[in-house]
């Protein structure tokens, strides 16, 4: 069953690049998504309560994986629908060609495919080529325009992550060397495996082997210090990719980081990962926070929002506990909606403007009534404003910090929060608000707004409580990541 | 043949030969002969994995040593030679930093290597002298990746950090389980394919092969 839903975006992507037409194309996307979606529910359903494993032990299912496989089916899905509006008009504009088109929801399928299967490998070596999987087909999205930013972004983008990768892979090696001593023979990569003999696992070879991991997952997931190549390859790649780029990727990789932590917590205790993922998470959010401040470009604007919000959930999880990890793993969800919200509106904002530029884009407010009302609610909630979705997961983890007296990690956050709020409310209301220079109000296209609204729906309701099924689904994934 | 081979350690005079090989790399200023360094670097490795393969008579360290001979030592050169024909370029000649002093400083990074894992270190495998080289060959090709400013020489760059990185997993482990290997061959294999399409791509855009022009995006 695993392996047939993992066979859906590969089939698609085959189809869509096979297809000579761009109607045919954009239907297969389409209909790949919405079968994606509509197969993954009921596998999402069993493995809340039963982790389920495929393919001789090496893809597994839990709730935790289940939990991440309903925010990238859920965030695939509306990318496709947005793609078909977005890619569409570009090449109805002629930036790009048929043959890009068609290059284009063939990457993208393809890309969708290697992220589900980081979440649902069990092997950590799996993770480890899906995980590099999707940073050579998204370098090939970033690269996509083929023009000398896009091309400089991609090939940062590719180096920096293969590099850290490579380290990532040295860690790997030292956890097999670990496991080896353990179970004895060939030792063991496999994630439940190496869970059950954790606590049995050589302390110091942990540690020496989560730096590792850290460096290459880290640069991957977009934790300063290694952080370089987020900002250029967020703002380079089509509008839809950077939503996937930076709604779900940063996650999956982070998620690769969980996975480890489960393993080392067991083998040398709670304070040495904890302790990591707190600095570095605050470091993220500090760095990123000069960086919001000065910036006029708004892609890049919402990457180094990508990085503050990567450093809220490291924090989240470095602050530990039960409510800690609930926040942490919230604000996955949360952040991926509320930014994929602000990058499909931004993306209408910079056809109809044709600037990535802040100063240039006035008025978005009278202009396109929907997407800038919705611009300006999205931008108000990933700056922490009740009573959208960020908000509470931005307040759990903040009530953790306080049950744990954690109070220079809650003041600095809270210091953080501030600033990047003021920053948010200037370029923003900046955008949306003003008179803008030429005045036609073209219509905008329905179902594009219909996904905006809908989205914009669930950033709300999640703000003001927490359905009973995601309530469920987070506390099995606390569960997961406590051992217990 | 076994004592034979233990007798005039003969495994570490091929980590050995890995090692040179990839300091030599910081001397060359054409792409050929860097190109043949590597080439030379990935031969050594699948060599040293087929000898400790006959020694502890495992039949999979011998499907890995193929493995890679096949992948790093003729599929991923010949690819190379490919990207390097198309860019129509021979040199790499203005590096950031001079070869007597690039030279110097891969030496310094063995050195460091050797002074820092000698003792106190909890993770040896079957030889320790293959794990240091290991680690000296990954921090040189990062060197390389550093100083060099072709877009080419950084992948070869790249390449001799994997080389060492799989040296240090087969040394530590006697390498990982051959799907494992294959897939993570496989990736490598891709990247290089994709890479090569951007340097091409770099070469035609920026109307130069060099790294230093990519400096449009900042802050």
């Amino acid at each position: 069953m695993l392996s047939i839903l993992l066979l859906i975006p590969l089939l698609t992507a085959l189809l869509c690049y096979s297809l000579r037409n761009r109607k045919a194309v954009e239907y297969a996307n389409f209909l790949g998504a919405a079968l994606l979606a509509g197969a993954s529910i009921p596998l999402i359903v069993a493995s809340l309560t039963s982790p389920r494993f495929s393919l001789d032990g090496m893809l597994y299912m839990d709730a935790l994986s289940s939990y991440m496989m309903a925010i990238v089916v859920l965030i695939s899905l509306v990318t496709a629908i947005y793609s078909v509006d977005y890619m569409g008009q570009e090449f109805e504009e002629g930036i790009i060609k048929l043959k890009d088109l068609r290059q284009y929801y063939a990457l993208m399928h393809l890309f969708i495919f290697t992220m589900l299967l980081t979440i649902v490998s069990n092997n950590l070596a799996v993770f480890w080529i899906a995980i590099e999987g999707t940073t050579l087909v998204s370098a090939l999205l970033v690269g996509l325009y083929k023009n000398t930013q896009s091309i400089e972004a991609a090939w940062k983008y590719i180096i920096l992550c293969t590099v850290g990768l490579t380290f990532a892979l040295l860690g790997l090696f030292i956890t097999y060397y670990a496991s080896t001593s353990v179970v004895g023979g060939s030792g063991t990569l496999n994630w439940t495996e190496l869970r059950d003999i954790a606590y049995k696992l050589n302390p110091s070879t942990m540690k020496l082997a989560f730096i590792f991991i850290l460096v290459g997952y880290g640069a991957k997931a977009g934790l300063a210090p290694v952080h370089n190549w987020l900002p250029d390859a967020h703002s380079q790649a089509p509008t839809p990719i950077s939503a996937l780029l930076s709604g779900i990727l940063l996650k999956c990789s982070f998620i690769g980081i969980i996975r480890f932590i489960i393993i080392v917590n067991r083998s040398t205790g709670d304070s040495y990962a904890n302790g990591l993922m707190l600095f570095f998470g605050l470091l993220s959010m500090g760095i990123a926070t000069a960086f919001i401040l000065l910036q006029n470009n708004y892609k890049r604007l919402l990457a180094y929002h990508s990085i503050e919000h990567i450093g809220i959930i490291a924090t989240g999880i470095g602050i530990g506990g039960f409510w800690g990890i609930y926040g942490s793993l919230l604000h996955i969800l949360n952040h991926a909606v509320v930014k994929t919200l602000l990058f499909f509106t931004t993306g209408r904002v910079r056809l109809r403007y044709h600037s990535t530029k802040i100063e240039k884009v006035k008025g978005v407010m009278t202009r396109m009534p929907v997407s800038g009302t919705i611009m300006l609610l999205a931008a108000l909630a990933i700056a922490g404003t009740p009573p959208f979705n960020i908000f509470l997961s931005e307040f759990i983890i903040l009530k953790a910090a306080a049950d744990f007296g954690k109070w220079t990690t809650l003041a600095l956050f809270l210091i953080f929060a501030t600033i990047i709020f003021g920053g948010v409310l200037h370029h923003f209301g900046s955008m949306a608000f003003g008179k803008s220079e030429r005045g036609e109000n073209e219509k905008e296209r329905k179902p594009v707004s219909v996904v905006l609204i809908g989205m914009a729906a669930v950033m709300l309701i999640c703000g003001l409580y927490i359905p009973p099924f995601l309530g469920n689904m987070l506390a099995n994934s606390v569960r997961i990541i406590l051992g217990d | 043949m076994k004592s034979w081979i233990q007798v005039f350690s003969i495994i570490d005079f091929i980590s050995v030969g890995i090692l040179l090989t990839a300091i030599a790399m910081n001397a060359f200023r054409r792409l050929e002969s860097y190109l043949r360094a590597y080439i030379l670097n990935s031969w050594l490795l699948s060599l040293l994995i087929a000898i400790v393969a006959f020694m502890i008579g495992e039949t999979h360290l011998y499907i890995a040593s193929v493995t890679t001979l096949l992948s790093k030592g003729i599929i991923i050169p010949l690819l190379l030679k490919k990207i390097v024909r198309q860019m129509a370029i021979t040199y790499d000649d203005e590096p950031y930093i001079s070869t007597a002093l690039s030279l110097t400083i891969s030496g310094i990074l063995v050195a460091v290597v050797y002074t820092s894992l000698s003792e106190g270190i909890f993770v040896i495998g079957f030889s320790k002298h293959v794990l240091q080289i290991s680690i000296a060959v990954i921090l040189i090709g990062l060197f390389i990746m550093i100083t060099r400013k072709k877009a080419i020489t950084q992948v070869i760059g790249l390449l001799c950090m994997e080389n060492g990185l799989f040296l240090a997993g087969f040394s530590l482990t006697f390498g990982m389980p051959i799907i494992i290997e294959l897939g993570v061959l496989f990736d490598m294999l891709m990247g290089v394919i994709i890479l090569g399409i951007f340097s091409i791509q770099i070469k035609r855009a920026f109307a130069s092969a060099d790294l230093d022009k990519l400096t449009i995006l900042k802050g």
